[in-house]
């Protein structure tokens, strides 16, 4: 059975600043979504067979917030599902609703409303395991040292490397428009700043930052049927593995390592990190972006090299845009998109769940 | 607390009874938010602290959505205009309570119902509660009208309308 082939015709965001004081989260996913649907041709409410929404209650601080997504997308008493991880998760369920023949054309939302939570930390904090980890008084940011400092060794990645990656991220942010974070930085304001918990510093952790983002995904044959330009997808994979504090691997992501060479399995090719013209790759804490690409199969020196030519996160990444919590993927989709669109080639995009998780998700897309 | 139902049977267990008894640790998250209200239930509230009630008009389904929305979620566009609404209307549907949000018993009910307000479309209507009615009285249809907390002791709260009242 040969299976479809899947493209994004249309991406659209709104916000992407650290606060969004003047709208709504209803407001701000209408309007990633009306400028996704522009872009797109379509009408949510004739077109789209399915709509997905990437979402968290505990992050929008009501239960059932499946209940409360679809009218401001275009989505009002039609199919519509939550999925609650990183978006790259809900773009796989997209790409499995067109390749089993649910649905010709898929809506996926996901969003960051974060500066609307007042106790962060407890939300974080709720990830951890209640028994054993939350009551030690453990929080993510300690447990994020822990792996740092453990990774750091395991790898041999120095505070340098460390360095270079978040002042070239923070320098591309400038250069980007929609990130908000983005400085000029030096290495030394870097080792003055603030130090969270040893090894980590204010620096290596990307700050928070409020946006949507809305794709609209369908198959070859509605697109060609359409005439529409598409970003295809050709490969998709996401895995869990067991954290590196349950007994996981520190020196590399495993969970990247899985969900990449499912992503290839999917495409069938045999493609290395090295073939891709953009690479997007989680940079939530600086340490993760090394581990996620050292999981990718690429070497030290291929990293540090890259991190050098800037070919990793040319839009600034999370500490460049901030982190939208499950919203980072799609994030991550749009950057490669916009360049894709533009330059043409083929990007990887990497992304994962956050802490305490060991939960990520991987996309091949040409243009 | 009904005609049938002078008692409940049973043993209420407390909550200091359940930690001791049945909970292994006790985890307390303390959850806060601060949502933003937006464009337009933001101007809703503010309406409300100046006692009236707002609603957004879709010129295009012509309905009036009340609370209002700066998007009609039928034709997926941006609703048109605002506009202001009587503090009257019927009811739609109404409930008799007898349990509180905590599910702890209550003895006198309290009506909870869904009015249609006058100059808002045919079923959009707004969850609040009856006052100065009993609960045998309460009828579907019933025309109401709200009752307000005095002008200085509003706060741009649903609870502005202290209750809506026969008339």
């Amino acid at each position: 059975m040969v299976l479809k082939r899947v493209g994004i015709v249309g991406i659209g965001y709104e916000g992407f600043r650290p606060s969004l004081p003047d709208i709504s989260t209803r407001e701000m996913m209408f309007m990633a979504a009306s400028r996704a649907y522009e872009m797109a041709s379509v009408d949510p409410r004739k077109d789209v067979d399915t709509f997905i929404c990437c979402t968290e209650d505990f992050w929008e601080g009501w239960s059932i917030t499946d209940e409360m997504v679809p009218d401001q997308i275009g989505a009002a008493q039609r199919p519509l599902c939550t999925v609650t991880s990183d978006s790259i998760n809900g773009i796989a369920n997209a790409f499995m609703h067109i390749q089993s023949g649910l649905s010709d054309v898929v809506v996926v939302e996901a969003h960051s409303k974060v500066a609307d939570v007042v106790t962060k930390e407890d939300v974080e904090n709720l990830g951890l395991e209640p028994l054993y980890l939350r009551t030690a008084g453990v929080d993510v940011d300690m447990l994020a040292a822990l792996e740092m400092d453990y990774f750091m060794r395991a790898a041999s990645v120095s505070r340098a490397n460390l360095d270079e990656l978040i002042v070239l991220e923070k320098r591309n942010g400038l250069k980007n428009q929609r990130a908000s974070y983005g400085m000029v930085l030096s290495r030394e304001d870097i080792d003055s700043s603030e130090s969270l918990v040893e090894p980590l510093k204010k620096y290596d952790r990307a700050e928070y930052a409020e946006g949507s983002v809305v794709a609209v995904i369908a198959s070859e044959d509605w697109i060609k049927k359409r005439k529409l330009d598409a970003i295809y997808i050709e490969g998709v994979g996401w895995s869990s593995t067991l954290p590196w504090y349950d007994g996981g691997m520190v020196e590399k992501a495993e969970y990247v390592e899985r969900a990449f060479k499912m992503a290839r399995k999917v495409a069938g090719k045999s493609y290395t990190a090295k073939s891709f013209d953009r690479v997007e790759v989680d940079d939530t804490y600086s340490y993760k972006a090394f581990q996620h690409l050292f999981a990718l199969g690429l070497s030290k020196e291929d990293v540090v090299e890259g991190v050098k030519s800037g070919q990793f996160n040319k839009g600034g990444g999370s500490m460049g845009a901030g982190n939208m919590i499950e919203a980072n993927g799609l994030y991550r989709v749009l950057e490669a998109y916009t360049s894709l669109e533009n330059e043409g080639g083929q990007a990887l995009v990497v992304s994962w769940r956050g802490q305490p998780t060991a939960t990520g998700g991987v996309l091949i897309l040409s243009g | 607390m009904s005609v049938r139902i002078k008692d409940y049977p049973g043993r209420e267990v407390a909550i200091e009874e359940l930690k001791e008894r049945y909970v292994a640790k006790e985890y307390k998250a303390v959850l806060r938010y601060a949502w933003s209200s937006g464009v337009a239930i933001g101007s809703f509230l503010d309406g409300l602290k100046r006692g009236i009630i707002l609603g957004r008009r879709c010129n295009k389904c012509r309905r009036i959505l009340v609370p209002p929305r700066m998007y009609c979620e039928q034709c997926f566009r941006k609703t048109d205009s605002w506009v202001r609404v009587k503090d009257t209307g019927e009811v739609k549907t109404f409930s008799i309570s007898y349990v509180n949000v905590d599910a702890s018993r209550r003895r006198e009910p309290i009506i909870v119902a869904v009015v249609e307000l006058d100059g808002a479309s045919k079923d959009v209507g707004i969850l609040h509660i009856l006052g100065e009615v009993k609960p045998e009285k309460v009828r579907i249809g019933m025309h109401v009208k709200a009752v307000w907390k005095k002008e200085e002791e509003r706060k741009g709260a649903i609870t502005d309308i202290l209750y809506f009242k026969p008339r």
